[in-house]
């Protein structure tokens, strides 16, 4: 898409989206009555998302992530804490006085109207545009959707993936000041989801609208946003670009929930004097740097299945002091990569390796886990402790060193 | 014990369970239909074949069957249209019908009016007292019509005389009483109804650019048309078919068909056939008004709007 192509928008830019679309979340919480007591859906929750800026949410179920996307849209009232646009404060505003878009997850469309008639709905409503100039935009909006010949069609004519490209195209037709999703691609099937993930981002992008996507996926979380805002439990856990969160996650919560295979934990204690983690299933030497940032003894050691590897020739390793022994309990051949699971002293750890790992079930295997690359979590309060160096710079190289060594590479 | 070889198997189980099904529903279907073809029969009757001994079930006899076989025109020629003829002059049947249509139609229209709002309000709102109003409304139902008909009747009175304002033998008077009866059962089919429309329509609608209401009128009603539709006719069948009220409450000018057909029925004789002829004219306009709204409710209208 380019501004020939789509003019009404950066004109549209230029006037009004300097800083003016910049969301601000001060201490919002969200209490629901029920019958059985209230329930915290959001506990004070603070946030700024710049003006154009592309923000996750992503948590699991419950988190609060989709009540505060709605309160953001004014279809939930606010317990506590304020709402801001820009300089506006819009926390007591109905939802059609803040100009918004939204995209909902079974895509709302009105079933009784066209495509185009569903299109021209927000803006017969909301403005004072004339017929001929609302039909300009929905068609500029058609064209960029791609769905110009749907437009006499009613929903139940179209497929899943038409009637969320007509969805979409009702929330850009009306320019807001700030876009908000609501797992828009979870009714996707696979293909046609990571399709629309990168066309998303591409729309998002050339509009430049501040967006606020909610979504349980993720990897949707990790691709898609600038910036992801990880909830749990209607608290804030984490904010930070995806490989922050990634990278440097803030507790064992945010570490567990981004990542597929998900990252390892093992309960492990330090001891101090030693410099040493131990486990039933092993002792691993710790270096100075590592052992003067911890206090406590009681901890969780969290590794990611990349970061792990298999080796295949322990005697001659460099580090075989370091090596952990372990017995293949099930390898999970992806084409690309292979999960292989390990069974140590009991637990389970996934390590990510090559297409080609050279193990099988019930092999014995050495593990090589690099200090470099492990997490640590106070075992209580699951706060990070220590982790991983792996950059988190999108546009860094990757250094030779981090290659992993993998069985069978040889 | 059942020797194996007369065992039914799995589906010739399902085969006889579809067919005594299919018997039953058969026999329900000939109880409903039997009175509506005998009036339709006598209606085409002399006098003397009505109130015959032993009164034929079949509208022509054999060797009137095989000279209809021959020649179906015939049919034309063989029944008896007096009744259809005489019917008009001798009681104002034309009105009654006009009479029994105004009321059904303005009754439903406010039944409607107050049913989709007060449905919407149970479906969407929480409000105190909620299922306490709820029940009430349903509970209205479970008093049967003759206790309330002498209340009803002094009410009028007293209204008549000490506001001067006349209830009844009127329009309005009958109207308000068929109203009051009938919006209950609306706000609770309508309530069903909403209930089944998914709240992210609305939301996107709001978020559009409508108020609560516009979004009600807009998006909300248009997707319930197919319960609409379906209150509506279930309101217009009661106020239609309604005898114990209207026979108190609505006569006079006002006299609706229900009522009106039982003049046929004098302190001397019975016009049988005419007023058999009079309910069958009756009953087709209704039949033929149902029969055409039948496609919108059958056809799902919410089809379409959400991915489920």
């Amino acid at each position: 898409m380019d501004a020939t192509r789509f003019p009404h928008y950066h004109e549209h830019d230029n006037q009004n989206h300097n800083t003016m679309s910049r969301v601000t979340i001060d201490d919002l919480t969200k209490v629901y009555d029920s019958a059985n007591g209230s329930i915290v859906a959001v506990d004070e929750l603070n946030l700024t998302i710049d003006d154009g800026e592309f923000v996750v949410f992503v948590g699991p179920s419950g988190c609060g992530k989709s009540t505060t996307l709605r309160c953001i849209a004014g279809l939930e009232t606010v317990t506590d804490g304020t709402i801001t646009f820009g300089t506006k404060d819009v926390t007591e505003q109905k939802p059609k006085e803040r100009d918004i878009a939204m995209v909902f997850q079974n895509y709302a469309l009105y079933p009784h109207m066209t495509a185009r008639e569903n299109m021209a709905f927000g803006l017969k409503m909301s403005t004072d545009l004339d017929e001929s100039e609302i039909d300009d935009r929905v068609k500029d909006a058609a064209h960029t959707m791609g769905i110009e010949s749907l437009l006499h069609d009613k929903p139940k004519a179209l497929s899943g993936g038409q009637q969320q490209r007509v969805a979409l195209g009702r929330a850009i037709v009306r320019d807001p000041e700030v876009f908000l999703m609501d797992e828009p691609l979870s009714n996707l099937d696979a293909k046609l989801r990571a399709q629309m993930r990168t066309e998303l981002q591409q729309l998002q992008h050339d509009l430049d609208v501040t967006t606020v996507y909610v979504t349980h996926d993720q990897t949707e979380a990790m691709t898609m946003g600038d910036r992801i805002v990880v909830l749990d439990g209607g608290e804030l856990q984490q904010v930070g670009t995806p490989l922050e969160c990634y990278h440097r996650p803030a507790n064992q919560f945010v570490a567990g929930f981004l990542g597929s295979p998900p990252m390892n934990f093992l309960d492990v204690k330090a001891d101090l004097e030693d410099g040493v983690l131990s486990h039933p299933g092993f002792a691993l030497s710790l270096s100075e740097s590592v052992t003067g940032q911890i206090e406590r003894t009681e901890l969780v050691l969290g590794i990611r299945p990349e970061h792990a590897s298999l080796v295949s020739t322990p005697d001659a390793h460099p580090q075989s002091d370091r090596l952990i022994e372990a017995t293949v309990t099930v390898t999970e051949p992806m084409g690309d990569v292979t999960n292989v699971y390990l069974d140590i002293g009991g637990e389970s750890i996934t390590v990510t390796t090559d297409g080609y790992p050279g193990v099988q079930a019930d092999d014995t295997v050495s593990l090589l886990v690099p200090e470099a690359k492990i997490h640590l979590f106070d075992a209580e309060t699951g706060t990070a402790i220590k982790h991983s160096d792996e950059p988190i710079d999108s546009t860094a190289t990757e250094e030779t060193t981090q290659f992993a060594e993998t069985a069978g590479r040889s | 014990m059942i020797p194996d070889e007369l065992r039914l198997t799995e589906a010739g189980k399902e085969v006889l369970f579809g067919l005594l099904t299919k018997a039953a529903l058969g026999c329900l279907l000939l109880y409903a239909l039997f009175p509506i073809y005998w009036m339709i029969l006598s209606s085409f009757r002399t006098r003397a074949e009505i109130t015959a001994a032993e009164p034929s079930l079949l509208p022509f006899d054999r060797a009137e069957f095989t000279d209809i076989l021959s020649d179906p025109t015939l049919i034309l020629a063989l029944l008896e249209y007096e009744n259809y003829v005489t019917m008009w002059g001798r009681f104002p049947v034309f009105d009654y019908f006009v009479n029994s249509l105004i009321i059904a139609t303005v009754t439903t229209v406010l039944a409607l009016a107050v049913g989709c709002l007060g449905g919407y309000a149970f479906s969407r709102y929480r409000f105190p007292g909620k299922s306490a109003v709820g029940g009430a409304l349903l509970g209205t139902q479970m008093i049967p019509g003759i206790l309330i008909l002498l209340p009803m009747f002094l009410l009028f009175i007293w209204v008549q005389e000490t506001l001067s304002f006349p209830l009844i033998d009127t329009y309005h008077g009958i109207i308000f009483v068929y109203t009051t009866f009938t919006v209950p059962v609306a706000v609770w089919m309508l309530r069903g109804f909403f209930d089944s429309i998914p709240t992210a329509v609305e939301e996107a609608a709001r978020v559009d650019g409508c108020s609560r209401f516009q979004a009600l009128v807009r998006v909300v009603l248009p997707m319930a048309a197919p319960g609409i539709a379906a209150t509506g006719m279930f309101v217009f069948l009661v106020a239609f078919n309604e005898v114990l009220f209207a026979s108190v409450l609505a006569g006079g000018d006002v006299t609706p068909f229900a009522i009106g057909i039982q003049s046929f029925e004098t302190q001397t004789t019975a016009y049988w056939g005419e007023m058999m002829a009079a309910s069958t004219v009756a009953t087709a306009p209704i039949l033929i008004l149902f029969v055409l709204f039948q496609k919108p409710i059958v056809e799902g209208l919410t089809e379409g709007s959400v991915k489920q």
